[in-house]
């Protein structure tokens, strides 16, 4: 949905449904009040003000989590990558890598998830792969060749676009776990930062552990209240030290669906996502 | 069976089982591919294909259908199925017919036959040419690598008799290196595209992706902020350019009112040293051909001129809204024409050429005080309604006193793209093609240019 009282502000939002389900999904939707719920939101962007820059708190939303889950330690953590050492987190089996608030899964299992899958490309079931255990990394996720080279179980991550393209281990629905907040008491307890709404798309890099999340839109948060409306910001920083950074997560979580590719091309059906966390990132926006 | 000659027929067929007009779209192309995993060809890959698009139109309803050809019965299926979409599918009030003017000949170029006829054994040895060069460089290696060609040929046919043809290669790569040891490591990626696989210097091309790789690994995380001047490399400032003016010039835009450049011919929207054209007659180019994807004939036009905007460019539907002559709808991507049948035509640039200066790489960062020259971003993504932006930085590298100094990370580039072409300080002399994803229509020959207005924002 795009508002627009003259070309030079013309601003687009956006909302959406998805899952492996049918056109229940539809049905089941009040699309006049999602219309005017998506109209409201690009209407209200048209006034929002230019985000803060550099590194603060940043209260995530169950989306924006889910990018940091898939971007920042997602790929990282497909084994193909730590075969080719190619991957920040090739040696760090059993070490931290983030607060103990932290807990993160790959799980193709989920019930009604977009990435949702019975068994991969390979025809091994689907399975929910703990990645990080209350900030503990656990393991890697594998095709069937990765997990012969790494002599690790296969964990139903072997996926292919369609049938003219290779398996590559690729991720289902990667989330966080949730924590013990609620999401206004995290707010309360901010004296500044942001507040992110809604993805617009991320960036993996799995050899250096940074990682690029634009959002569509957030808030400014001063003093525990959450305050204007800023436009969409980018996130970047070091994974680790992001998810070590974490000191709040909610009770809450969600997920989104999606697509992925695998550097340029092999585009996948994935979901991603998790609870409202508090960290530090750097921010910017134009 | 001739896949391509059976376009006509499927007019034909179309106008037979009740359509008032009809265009059909057949395309079949080659494709081999090489990818390296840790240095080594992991697969090779040599497989055609042939698809076909059917458009039916009665008054003012239109449908769409799409089938890969394998047989002839594959066309009916596709004639039925666009039939039957004209009963269901809503009026266009917009839609003025098909096109009646054909796009005769070839642009020189367009076509590479050694291109066309290198088998995979041939790329294999490309591959190895830049392994070997990347490799050369210390503690270096390929994690992973990407080789294609790929040989197409696409036919038009429409209702008003029109017949266009086109032929043509695409060379993609998509390039990685990383270096280091002791998980500690660096990466470079760079892609490359070209008509013709001879034009590509793939040692040279590991060379530099192994000094990206090299210089990532050596970067710092970048503190505070930086105003001045950044440079950017033309491989992802191309990506930008499709991204923003691509859409500010283009006809769709304009019409629904999404351009920011809507109502602004004549007015200046970039620096005085600024001239875009977009040019299908391009010879070599990547996007190159004398009909567009609908049948049109393609014509060079000057969309920015010193500055200022003098014309958009459409498809057919668009042109007749808009007032400008057809000549821009596209399906088939630049980096692969895999996938182009599957979907109708759009309003789309061709190759979206910004006018080369004289200056050097090296002369524009001589010019520079104090401000930072960015190689690669990690998405290079603006907002086209808006322009703003803030994309992370990969391989960046701060500029004092005309001088590169030390690599930096973790950091954000962020500005305003539509405000920093009319703050153009400086136009590089060299042309880089370039694209903004995998299946999206269109190309961009950008050189280095220097803008000013943008910030680099790091860790406080």
């Amino acid at each position: 949905m795009r508002a627009r009282p003259s070309p030079e502000k013309a601003i687009a939002a956006y909302d959406f449904r998805d899952g492996t389900v049918g056109w229940e999904l539809v049905k089941a939707l009040d699309l006049a009040d999602f219309g005017r719920g998506v109209a409201n939101e690009a209407v209200e962007m048209l006034s929002a003000a230019k985000p803060p820059a550099g590194l603060m708190n940043v209260v995530t939303d169950p989306g924006v989590s889910g990018l940091l889950a898939h971007e920042v330690m997602g790929h990282a953590s497909e084994g193909d990558e730590i075969v080719k050492k190619r991957s920040f987190l090739t040696d760090q089996v059993g070490k931290n890598v983030g607060s103990a608030l932290v807990s993160m899964y790959d799980d193709g299992t989920y019930p009604g998830a977009h990435g949702s899958i019975p068994f991969d490309a390979e025809g091994t079931p689907a399975h929910k792969t703990p990645v990080i255990d209350r900030g503990t990394y656990r393991g890697f996720l594998h095709s069937l060749e990765t997990s012969g080279v790494l002599k690790a179980r296969p964990t139903g991550n072997g996926r292919a676009q369609d049938f003219g393209r290779r398996v590559w281990v690729r991720m289902t629905n990667t989330y966080f776990g949730p924590g013990r907040d609620k999401k206004d008491a995290m707010i309360e307890e901010t004296k500044s930062g942001v507040l992110t709404r809604k993805w617009i798309s991320g960036m993996e890099d799995p050899v250096g552990g940074s990682f690029q999340a634009v959002t569509l839109s957030g808030f400014g948060i001063q003093k525990g209240e959450v305050g204007e409306r800023v436009r969409g910001m980018t996130l970047t920083g070091n994974a680790l030290s992001i998810l070590k950074s974490v000191d709040r997560v909610s009770k809450e979580i969600a997920l989104d669906g999606g697509s992925c590719g695998k550097g340029e091309e092999d585009y996948v059906p994935v979901a991603a996502g998790g609870p409202y966390m508090r960290c530090k990132i750097v921010v910017g926006g134009g | 069976m001739d896949g391509l000659d059976l376009a006509p027929d499927a007019v034909r067929r179309a106008q037979s089982e009740g359509a008032d007009a009809a265009e059909a779209y057949a395309i079949t192309f080659t494709s081999r591919s090489v990818y390296i995993e840790d240095d080594v060809p992991k697969v090779a890959e040599d497989r055609s294909e042939t698809g076909l698009a059917v458009r039916a139109a009665k008054a003012k309803r239109v449908a769409f259908s799409a089938t890969t050809l394998a047989s002839p019965s594959d066309v009916r299926s596709a004639v039925a199925a666009a039939i039957a979409g004209l009963k269901r599918v809503p009026e266009d009030p917009d839609f003025s017919g098909l096109p009646t003017e054909a796009g005769k000949g070839e642009v020189k170029g367009a076509w590479d036959a050694s291109t066309a006829t290198m088998e995979v054994s041939g790329l294999l040895d490309i591959a190895k040419t830049f392994t070997d060069a990347a490799t050369e460089a210390k503690a270096t290696s390929v994690p992973k690598a990407i080789f294609r060609i790929q040989d197409y040929t696409f036919r038009v046919a429409n209702s008003n008799d029109v017949l266009a043809n086109h032929r043509g290669t695409l060379v993609f790569a998509y390039l990685t290196a990383k270096c280091g040891s002791k998980g500690k490591f660096g990466e470079g990626i760079l892609k490359a595209l070209n008509t013709s696989i001879r034009s590509l210097d793939f040692a040279a091309l590991g060379a530099t992706v192994a000094r990206r790789a090299a210089a990532n690994l050596k970067a710092r995380a970048f503190k505070g902020k930086l105003p001045g001047t950044a440079v950017l490399d033309p491989l992802d400032l191309g990506e930008v350019f499709l991204t923003t003016v691509g859409s500010a010039v283009n006809g769709e835009d304009v019409h629904k009112g999404r351009s920011p450049w809507t109502g602004k011919l004549g007015q200046d929207v970039a620096s005085a040293g600024v001239t875009i054209r977009d040019r299908p007659r391009m010879p070599g180019g990547l996007a190159s051909g004398v009909a567009d994807d609908e049948g049109n004939a393609t014509r060079d036009r000057t969309v920015v001129e010193a500055g200022t905007l003098k014309s958009f460019f459409a498809d057919r539907k668009h042109s007749a809204l808009i007032g400008v002559p057809a000549g821009n709808g596209y399906r088939r991507a630049v980096a692969t024409v895999e996938g182009a049948y599957t979907k109708p035509a759009e309003t789309e640039p061709s190759n979206l050429v910004v006018e080369p200066g004289r200056k050097s790489l090296d002369a524009l960062l001589a010019e520079v005080d104090s401000g930072v020259y960015v190689e690669k971003f990690a998405a290079p993504e603006v907002n086209p309604f808006s322009g703003s932006f803030a994309m992370e930085v990969r391989n960046a590298t701060l500029i004092k006193k005309g001088e590169l100094a030390d690599h930096v990370k973790v950091a954000l580039l962020t500005g305003n793209f539509y405000d920093g072409l009319k703050n153009v300080v400086g136009v590089g002399r060299d042309l880089t093609p370039t694209h903004a994803f995998l299946t999206a229509p269109g190309c961009a020959y950008v050189p280095p240019m220097a803008f000013d207005g943008f910030e680099l924002v790091g860790q406080a």
